[in-house]
């Protein structure tokens, strides 16, 4: 078999693992977002406790490795005393809380930096039209937090796109997987060209879906008022 | 009378930057405040509109207390009485996500009770008003300060304020767009508009404003019509200012 022959040959194979990569990717993203915004709000919040919590959860999720986060969570947290017995989880649901934690904090970040960067002109102007808080946060300030959020979001979602691949680690077959069952069975390394050539696609796409997002949210201009 | 400021103090931390300040504003007058950076004025026109707290003292605007010797009303009632007024800022403070015609609808929208025809029909006559019905649908990057600043001052009309405030507002343009900003002005001066102004423009302020008050290192050191202040300066401070500016 030729190159192009055998490649075909190890694609299906691989595809059936792109679900579980997919599903992963997806899961994440819908669940992450809004939890990192979430934990935003907290770190902004006039609590304490709240503003102590964001901080501490940051601190540790984005300051330990993922891979150690999602052994944690499958492995570990049925292990704790008491509780444990109530965490027992799947290993693709165990894989959807880590990966969602951990990227959960890396979002509250972008958009705590998206939301430095709006004027302080911008909360006053809403203040003297009589706009209350909840009316200047969701029309005038999260709009232009997300336009300025938008391509550091989009540098985390592609990394996502790869970080899928520790899933390897927990044993849930995922394209890496079957590449690798490929490889050690057939003796040709073709099986890692086919799996980074769908990995390629998936970023790819992504990257045309922010192109278009980045462009549709620039409108008008992405340069603050001039001081 | 429509503003009654009385005997307040603001401090930030130890600097005391209003010292017992107290003025008046009635109906239709035009005030100009002048003076050297520092001096107080923004943040006295500020306080009016709460975006400042002052320490001790009383604010009244239209007859009800923003707040009196020192305690403020209760937050709920607060912007009621600070809707009377109309603020334009420095540097515009225009919402960059949306066009000319949302940045003026938006207020509306979420707390009149008008039809949405009747709001696009307001904003329209508006920008109208301010020379600017061909820019509606552009965004706000793609205007030059002038015309910013005129769509600012439309926005802050669409809530039909009493009282305008205006806080340097040609501070940020260059020299050849102040003029439509302060034509503009002059307009609103025309139709009786009572107008409170911190400005640098004393052709403008001599122009416009029936009394001028100049204000140095925290208190109004002198008052008067535009012609006392300008022609007959009492106070050396005030002349020393006014020879410093006029050359």
């Amino acid at each position: 078999m030729n190159f192009f022959e055998y490649a075909w040959s190890v694609l299906p194979a691989l595809l059936s693992g792109a679900g579980a990569t997919l599903g992963l990717f997806a899961i994440v993203i819908v669940l992450s977002l809004p939890l990192g915004f979430l934990v935003t709000l907290m770190a902004k919040s006039s609590i304490f406790i709240f503003r102590w919590f964001a901080k501490a959860y940051i601190f540790v999720l984005r300051g330990t490795p993922l891979l150690l986060q999602l052994l944690f969570v499958y492995f570990g947290l049925p292990r704790i005393p008491v509780i444990g017995d109530y965490l027992i989880l799947d290993r693709f649901p165990a894989a959807c809380v880590a990966f969602t934690l951990n990227y959960a904090a890396y979002f509250a970040e972008i958009f705590r930096g998206g939301l430095l960067s709006i004027d302080k002109g911008q909360y006053e102007a809403c203040q003297v039209l009589g706009l209350s808080k909840f009316q200047t946060t969701v029309k005038v300030i999260i709009p232009q937090m997300l336009r300025v959020s938008l391509p550091p979001v989009s540098n985390e979602t592609i990394t996502l796109v790869k970080d899928t691949s520790l899933l390897y680690a927990i044993a849930v077959p995922e394209i890496l997987h079957y590449a690798k069952v490929a490889v050690t069975r057939d003796f040709r390394i073709t099986a890692f060209v086919v799996a980074a050539a769908i990995y390629l696609v998936f970023t790819f796409v992504l990257t045309l879906i922010f192109k278009a997002l980045e462009k549709k949210y620039k409108r008008g201009s992405d340069i603050k008022e001039k001081k | 009378m429509l503003i009654d400021v009385k005997n307040i103090n603001k401090y930030f931390g130890k600097l005391h930057v209003l010292k017992d300040v107290s003025m008046t504003v009635d109906k239709s007058d035009v005030i100009a405040i002048i003076g050297s950076s520092g001096s107080g004025k923004s943040t006295l026109l500020r306080s009016m509109i709460h975006l400042e707290t002052v320490d001790s003292g009383s604010i009244c605007i239209d007859s009800s207390y923003l707040v009196k010797d020192g305690v403020y009303a209760p937050k709920n009632e607060i912007g009621a009485i600070t809707s009377k007024m109309g603020m334009v800022f420095q540097n515009f403070n225009l919402f960059p996500h949306m066009s000319v015609i949302k940045n003026l609808e938006l207020a509306p929208m979420l707390q009149k009770k008008m039809s949405k025809e009747e709001i696009r029909a307001k904003a329209e006559s508006l920008l109208d008003r301010v020379g600017l019905l061909s820019k509606t649908d552009a965004y706000p990057d793609n205007l030059s300060g002038g015309q910013k600043q005129r769509v600012a001052i439309a926005r802050a009309l669409m809530m039909d304020p009493e009282i305008m405030l205006f806080d340097e507002p040609t501070s940020a343009l260059d020299p050849e767009l102040t003029n439509e900003v302060l034509i503009t002005i002059k307009e609103l001066a025309a139709d009786n508009m009572t107008m409170v102004i911190v400005t640098h423009e004393m052709g403008f302020a001599k122009d416009v404003a029936k009394n001028i008050m100049f204000m140095d290192n925290g208190e109004f050191i002198e008052k008067g019509t535009s012609s006392e202040i300008f022609n007959n300066p009492k106070h050396e401070r005030t002349k020393a200012f006014i020879n410093s500016i006029i050359k």
